[in-house]
């Protein structure tokens, strides 16, 4: 006779798998005293966070919750389905009561990072992951935050420094190649960051966001945008001064005609900078276009 | 001795998550999903500034901030930023009309270089205030709206008005 729990470990077996629709279905065949235990709707909830129905899966911990209001993970899984959904006050009182029973969980103190990160409240969130990260300097869980706050403080370099640490631990964490691949493209690194991106992408075929990225890449990359390698790299600003400067100086030193062929050439880049790269994303993107 | 350092080392750790386990999120409203409350793209912003001057700048720099739900103080350094700007613009305007030129550039051309410059360093400025609020908003999957019919007003409207008020104001200091 199936004990209660064999459909309980299956329908987790699924999840593990990465196979959510699955474990749903089993969850869905069972009832009566199965639906007195906490982990059925866990798994319940990790199932509908995992299809990205984020409130129904809120609603399945907060179940959960009524019969075990002591139990972390409820709490932990709670908190991530309400941030995705942007109740962030919601998913604070969730992780703050996790955090109650279990004050000294790097990954509970990740999640609160991460959570006030999104609230714009940087400062707090960069002390919570260093915290995270002084408990447990091998989480990856606590990686991944860490170099998630500090691309959102701006600070790309210890991002990606962050990130390689996460991947010398663990060479196929696809979201770590990602984050990796955000903070080289934000410093220019167009090449390095294609190659994290292809990488998350080919690890997670299923994310869309590492498909969408890759193309973005693509797209930086395109030898027909090479002529504008030094806007991505140096912005837009910093060249114009940097032209201005040139043409200025070409027109001290006496060299008039060398600064009319200069400003030309700027000129014909500029226009190149408007006309190309949309049409260019129009081809690229033509067919994803639903 | 071993609880001893153990207590030791636990005290500064659990003072320091005594004063980071205290609510502040509780205030916080969730993002409303009409377009025409999204943010706008940060980079547009320099041809706002480059082709409108600093009060173009200030004004998108400004509206932006509040979609990306800047503090007070940051809407404030944006204002102060665009200030120092204008002020700028018209006290350079005034000392290269007064100036002698190179043969190559007329005291014209050298204005409207100059206050093309100071409007990008200021957009800089404007920049560096808003690119955390942006990049937390980006990456939690926040879409952007057009910047097109605000910036395309802004470019014109304020544009003319900057134009205008730097040459009153300098005719009147010059005169």
């Amino acid at each position: 006779m199936a004990t209660p729990e064999r459909p309980l470990t299956l329908g987790e077996h699924y999840l593990d798998i990465g196979q959510p629709a699955r474990a749903l279905e089993i969850m869905r065949q069972m009832a009566g005293a199965e639906l007195e235990n906490p982990r059925y709707w866990y798994l319940r909830g990790r199932a509908l966070y995992a299809l990205d129905r984020h409130a129904e899966a809120a609603q399945a911990l907060r179940v959960g919750l009524k019969r075990a209001p002591w139990d972390v993970q409820l709490l932990h899984l709670l908190s991530c389905a309400e941030q995705q959904q942007g109740n962030l006050a919601a998913a604070e009182r969730a992780v703050l009561a996790a955090l109650q029973l279990a004050p000294e969980n790097p990954a509970l103190l990740s999640q609160y990072g991460l959570l006030v990160a999104q609230g714009g409240q940087l400062a707090k969130a960069q002390r919570l992951v260093e915290l995270a990260a002084r408990l447990d300097p091998e989480n990856v869980y606590v990686g991944r935050a860490r170099t998630a706050v500090a691309y959102l403080q701006g600070d790309d370099r210890a991002a990606t420094r962050h990130g390689r640490e996460i991947l010398t631990q663990a060479p196929e964490d696809d979201v770590a190649h990602y984050m990796v691949g955000a903070a080289l493209s934000e410093q220019g690194e167009v090449s390095g960051a294609k190659k994290h991106f292809t990488t998350a992408a080919s690890l997670n075929p299923e994310q869309q966001a590492f498909r969408e990225a890759v193309l973005q890449s693509r797209y930086y990359t395109h030898w027909l945008l090479w002529p504008l390698r030094p806007f991505n790299r140096w912005g837009t600003v910093r060249v114009w001064m940097g032209a201005m400067a040139i043409l200025l100086t070409l027109e001290a030193l006496g060299q008039s005609r060398a600064a009319f062929i200069f400003a030309i050439a700027y000129i014909a880049l500029c226009v190149y900078s408007w006309v190309v790269p949309p049409l260019l994303r129009w081809w690229m993107w033509r067919g994803r276009r639903s | 001795m071993r609880t001893t350092e153990r207590e030791q080392d636990y005290a500064p750790i659990a003072a320091e998550l005594d004063a980071l386990l205290k609510p502040s999120l509780q205030d916080y409203q969730p993002r409303t999903p009409q377009p025409e409350k999204r943010p706008w793209q940060l980079s547009y912003q320099v041809f706002v500034a480059f082709f409108g001057g600093v009060l173009s700048a200030t004004l998108v720099a400004y509206l932006n901030g509040r979609a990306l739900r800047l503090s007070r103080n940051q809407l404030l350094a944006i204002l102060a930023a665009g200030l120092v700007g204008f002020l700028a613009t018209i006290v350079v305007t005034l000392l290269l009309g007064r100036a002698s030129m190179p043969e190559f550039l007329s005291p014209g051309d050298a204005t409207t270089l100059a206050s093309r410059a100071i409007a990008l360093l200021t957009f800089l400025a404007f920049y560096r205030l808003q690119k955390p609020a942006d990049r937390v908003y980006a990456f939690f999957g926040g879409e952007y709206g057009s910047i097109l019919p605000v910036g395309l007003m802004a470019i014109f409207g304020l544009g003319f008005v900057q134009w205008l008020l730097v040459k009153m104001i300098v005719a009147a200091l010059a005169g």
